[in-house]
């Protein structure tokens, strides 16, 4: 199916599919924020629908509110809409629970958000920043894989930091 | 140095096994880098490799730039030294004009331009805890210098010449071997003064190197030494060019793998370049305030104290800056230098006029592009802001006059043993 050619090809508008089958119709400025999408469109074109097989409506969801929002701020740059900016991704992220950060995160990084990858690493970092090891590991379920003794050894090391 | 492609694999590869909640190695190095010293000194408890992931100088490394880059804005860290009038404290017995050096590390917060009620600068003051220095005995230390988290100390005095690398951060400290010019054969040739100094990063080499110029007064001699990480070694230069005193011992000035010290008779800067060990004289800018007055006597507790028009260098805006205090008008001119490659003859601009004040201030550093840091003639430290023209207070007291050197500072993970 070709598309007749258009005269305004500032609103086109791409249809993205997400795993649960959720669409969502959004501007193209709004979802090339997303390199993963702006590399699909640039080699496919932007007529078809794109499927996204590894996000789910939910967060696909946000990741486009974050980038509308970014996109719409961008187009006229100046100090005073950084602080905008600024201020609202603080919101943003201000209430994520750990759940929703960790697939969030992973939706950002298959789409290639760099920017929103940054922001969510970061609240990712401020939240574990005073997090004991026993924590850490809860969080990112790891199994500590230290011969005995050798922990013990580490942190003897570096107690001042146990502190 | 590494290529930089094979670096990146090296770490992609260590990474692998680091996430266990299959959040992509490549996030996971977002987040560590992310996190403050401490933290991550904690975490290489985690597991084995994010322990050897953490303790890689190549990750400090990484640390580092990331936080140079994308620091946070909310603080800015600095490190000050300076003498303690001791007679200054109330209650103490010493004797009059006696004094202790005071390192401090001072982390000012989120600086914001609103508060415009607020004549104090907000801020944390730390003394520096040299206490684990094992076998320092405490304050012996002469000055010292800052590099990305790394702290030289010297101690120097005719029993001991003792030169010490210190990550107050990391709690790690190296004692640098003796010099490669022994002191006893140099005083065949007449006693040796060290006339200025300085802890640096040779971004080339990648590598850190402690140097020092040198003077042979019997003969006359200039020489210097640098002492780099990555060999655990003294070398000697060769200073080609003429000097004839030095206007200030101790400390230079950095600023983009340069360092600078001022020079008196002829006046002038000497400027080393870190990677290419060259040396030249950096001719100053013709200012009208050059030495027209250059001393002013203050009266203050019972004696007079003598205030010298002493020329300041400066980073300013990553901008090798001079600055001249002017005794009569109280006013303190700002020059800024053109990026200065070896050999080309700078160009200075007269950047402002700072001032006038109302009393003599002594310039200190700036600590951002509009907030310069000041010593007050009773003792205190401020901040005087070159926009607003406001001045703040830092809760620092009882500083000897003219004795304060500030510089940056930075919590870091860089090591101090080398191994790059």
């Amino acid at each position: 199916m070709s598309s007749s050619s258009t005269t305004t090809t500032t609103t086109r508008l791409l249809m993205l599919k997400a795993s649960d089958g959720v669409t969502f119709e959004v501007e193209e400025a709004v979802a090339t924020k997303l390199g993963a999408i702006n590399n699909m469109v640039e080699e496919e074109g932007s007529e078809d629908l794109i499927c996204l097989p590894n996000v789910n409506g939910k967060f696909l969801g946000m990741v486009l509110e974050w980038c509308k929002k970014h996109a719409n701020n961008n187009t006229n740059s100046d100090k005073g809409n950084d602080e905008v900016n600024k201020w609202w991704d603080k919101e943003f992220v201000m209430d994520l629970d750990q759940n929703t950060l960790y697939h969030l995160l992973m939706a950002a990084d298959y789409l290639s958000g760099t920017e929103l990858v940054d922001l969510l690493t970061e609240k990712v970092a401020s939240m574990i920043r005073g997090k004991k090891v026993e924590e850490i590991r809860e969080t990112f379920k790891i199994k500590s894989d230290f011969l005995p003794g050798q922990e013990e050894e580490i942190r003897k090391k570096n107690s001042w930091a146990f502190e | 140095m590494k290529n930089l492609e094979v670096e990146k694999k090296d770490m992609r590869m260590r990474m692998r096994s680091l996430c266990h909640l299959e959040l992509p190695e490549e996030i996971v190095m977002e987040i560590l880098l992310r996190l403050p010293p401490e933290s991550l000194i904690r975490f290489k408890c985690v597991c084995k490799s994010w322990y050897t992931l953490i303790s890689d100088p190549s990750f400090a490394h990484k640390h580092l730039h990331f936080n140079e880059n994308n620091g946070v804005s909310s603080s800015t860290s600095l490190f000050l030294r300076w003498l303690h009038d001791d007679d200054d404290e109330d209650g103490t017995q010493s004797d009059p004009g006696e004094t202790h050096v005071v390192r401090s590390l001072i982390t000012i917060f989120d600086d914001n331009d609103n508060k415009d009620n607020n004549d104090h600068i907000p801020c944390a003051i730390e003394d520096l805890n040299l206490s684990i220095i094992a076998g320092m005995p405490k304050g012996v230390f002469s000055s010292s210098s800052h590099c990305n988290g790394i702290i030289s100390l010297v101690a120097d005095s005719d029993s001991l010449e003792q030169i010490v690398l210190y990550n107050p951060t990391i709690r790690e400290f190296k004692v640098l071997p003796k010099t490669c010019l022994d002191r006893h054969a140099l005083s065949v040739g007449g006693i040796v003064r060290v006339l200025g100094e300085g802890l640096g990063y040779d971004s080339k080499a990648n590598d850190y190197k402690f140097i020092r110029i040198l003077h042979r007064i019997r003969s006359d001699e200039w020489f210097a030494e640098v002492y780099t990480m990555s060999s655990d070694s003294w070398r000697g230069i060769q200073i080609d060019i003429k000097i004839d005193s030095f206007l200030s011992t101790g400390e230079g000035v950095c600023c983009k793998g340069v360092f600078y010290w001022l020079l008196a008779k002829p006046d002038g800067i000497l400027s080393y370049d870190l990677s290419t060990d060259e040396f030249h004289n950096v001719p100053l800018p013709l200012s009208d305030n050059v030495n027209q007055v250059d001393v002013y006597w203050k009266h203050r507790k019972g004696c007079w104290n003598r205030w010298n028009a002493k020329k300041k260098l400066a980073v300013w805006n990553g901008l090798f800056a001079l600055l001249i205090p002017d005794m009569v008008s109280f006013t303190i001119e700002m020059w800024v230098m053109d990026d200065f490659h070896g050999g080309v003859k700078p160009s200075w601009t007269k950047h402002l006029e700072i001032g006038p004040f109302v009393i003599f201030y002594s310039p200190i550093m700036f600590w951002n592009s509009y907030e310069l840091l000041m010593e007050t003639e009773d003792g205190g430290i401020v901040s005087y802001n070159l926009g607003t023209q406001k001045f703040r207070n830092l809760p620092i007291h009882g500083v000897s006059q003219q004795s304060c050197y500030g510089d940056f500072y930075m919590k870091t993970l860089v090591s101090v043993k080398g191994g790059n």
